[in-house]
Order: C-alpha cells, then sequence, then structure tokens
C-alpha cells in the first residue's frame, strides 16, 4: 500500500453555530489519542501490572487564513469555532471516499489563532480539547 | 488557463498607460503606441523602450487553491543610462505595491526585489543602457 499526501484531507466543523467544512484552507491537521495507564498489583503481588485508564485525545487544524469581510468563509470560521465553543470533528485523512477512515472526535474548540505577518501569507491553527469518546469510524 | 496570458494582459495594460501616461511618455511610442513588450522589443524599435519576462512563475501547492509565486523581470533600455533609470524608476510607480486584475485570479503580493542595471553593445557600437527589477508576484485562485 503506498504512502499518501494529505491533499485529499476532510476537515468538517459541526457545532452549535452550523456546520463548516474548511477542507480547502487546510495545510494539515492531527488526532492524538492518549490514555491513562493505571498500575495496579492484581494477581501479581511482587510485580506491577497494569490496566487501561482514561481515555483522552487532542485535534487540531492547521490551514491558511482567506481574506474576506465580515460574512465570508474566515469570519465564518473564527465566529462558529470561538474559544469554548462545543461540538464535533469529523476528520478523514485520506478524504470521504466510500470505505476511507472516518474520525468522529466530541470536542471543546481553543479557538483560532491568528498570526498576521506582513510578507508572508496568514495562517490560522485551531486546537481542539477531547470531550467525549472519539469514534473510529469509515465514509 | 494558467495565469500567464491573463497576467501578461494586466501586465501591458498597467505599463502601456491605464495606470498613468508618466512612464508611456518617456518611451519611443509615447502613449499612442506605447513602446512596451513582452519577452522582445519589435525589430529595429526606436529608443527608448520596455520589456518585461517571467524568469520564474511557482505553483505554491500549500492548500486546495492554487496559488502562484512569479517573478517579473520589467525593464528599460535607453540610449543614456540615466533616462534607463527614470524609466526603471517609473515601472517601480506602476509596480510596486500594485494591485494587478488578473482574470480569473486575486493578485495579493507585487513588491519590488532585485534592481540591476547593465549594458550592451551592438556589433554597430550602438549602447543599449538597461536598467530594470524583479518583481514578484503572487496571485491565488478564488
Amino acid at each position: 500500500m503506498p504512502e499518501f499526501y494529505g491533499k485529499d484531507l476532510s476537515f468538517t466543523w459541526i457545532g452549535t453555530a452550523g456546520t463548516l467544512d474548511i477542507s480547502e484552507y487546510q495545510r494539515g491537521a492531527s488526532f492524538a489519542p492518549t490514555g491513562k495507564i493505571d498500575v495496579n498489583t492484581t494477581g501479581a503481588a511482587g510485580y506491577e501490572t497494569r490496566q487501561v485508564g482514561v481515555k483522552d485525545f487532542t485535534a487540531s487544524f492547521r490551514g491558511l487564513w482567506q481574506a474576506g469581510t465580515t460574512g465570508t468563509a474566515t469570519t465564518t470560521m473564527e465566529n462558529t469555532m470561538r474559544f469554548g465553543e462545543i461540538g464535533t470533528v469529523i476528520l478523514g485523512p485520506e478524504g470521504t471516499a466510500t470505505g476511507q477512515r472516518k474520525y468522529t472526535l466530541p470536542v471543546i474548540s481553543q479557538g483560532p489563532q491568528v498570526n498576521v505577518q506582513y510578507d508572508t501569507l496568514t495562517e490560522v491553527n485551531i486546537s481542539f480539547v477531547g470531550n467525549g469518546t472519539a469514534l473510529y469510524g469509515a465514509y | 488557463m494558467t495565469s500567464q496570458n491573463a497576467l501578461n494582459t494586466a501586465i501591458y495594460t498597467r505599463l502601456a498607460g491605464t495606470a498613468g501616461t508618466a512612464l508611456t511618455n518617456l518611451l519611443a511610442g509615447g502613449t499612442a503606441v506605447p513602446s512596451v513588450f513582452f519577452q522582445q522589443a519589435a525589430d529595429n524599435n526606436a529608443l527608448p523602450y520596455v520589456v518585461w519576462f517571467y524568469p520564474s512563475e511557482i505553483d505554491d501547492n500549500k492548500i486546495q487553491h492554487r496559488m502562484k509565486d512569479i517573478i517579473i523581470r520589467a525593464y528599460g533600455v535607453a540610449s543614456a543610462p540615466a533616462l534607463a533609470g527614470t524609466i526603471d524608476a517609473a515601472i517601480d510607480t506602476l509596480l510596486n505595491n500594485a494591485t494587478l486584475t488578473v482574470t480569473g485570479w486575486t493578485n495579493i503580493w507585487t513588491r519590488r526585489e532585485n534592481g540591476y542595471q547593465l549594458i550592451t553593445t551592438s556589433e554597430k557600437g550602438v549602447r543599449y543602457y538597461t536598467s530594470g527589477a524583479d518583481y514578484r508576484v503572487n496571485i491565488t485562485k478564488g
């Protein structure tokens, strides 16, 4: 099986203010699951054994800020995913063709971070904190 | 269609008079027949004149939208170095920080970068004083 570039990556936000597909602006996205591993000595008093504890994850989006005035794609993105917004990220690393991996991630947005430069493109970065069970599905 | 033809139209209309006649008034053809040429001046065209071409055109491939990072080299050719420099300054006024109207694209950056002067001498001993610069033009789709 071949490696792949992220050119087909699909990133959709579903929040209280609406659904927003920002795939066309993306330069990358991440989904990073973490799990707490608890220690116990059940059944092996002389050795530590372990059990899966609470699971968690983070997600992020990195893209290019689009020029425009209020009401266009950029401000809509900022308004719908502002800090503290609760919603769901739908992430498809290889696109939305039938059978491709689809992560459904309940999250809380930490809001778009904007870093404007005089002589280069403006990136926007958004971090999300997990807020429930991450689902590993398929389109 | 790629951007080149549309950008050529934008540059010609910019340099040949729609943004003002300060440049064309300096050239051999005046405002009536602007001596502004793509790639190469017409055969035996009288001095002075302006030429532009593209040393570099790069597709950025940064997001799904097409984006291009283009270098335009624009220069004046004259019979005296001072006049060539004056033409270069007039080109600078028209291109540096300009927003070019490129059909199908949005021009997001146009800035002068490398300026230069040089002289060439024909077989007949005619000296051609050249003064110009490279301009970086960034355009994006939609």
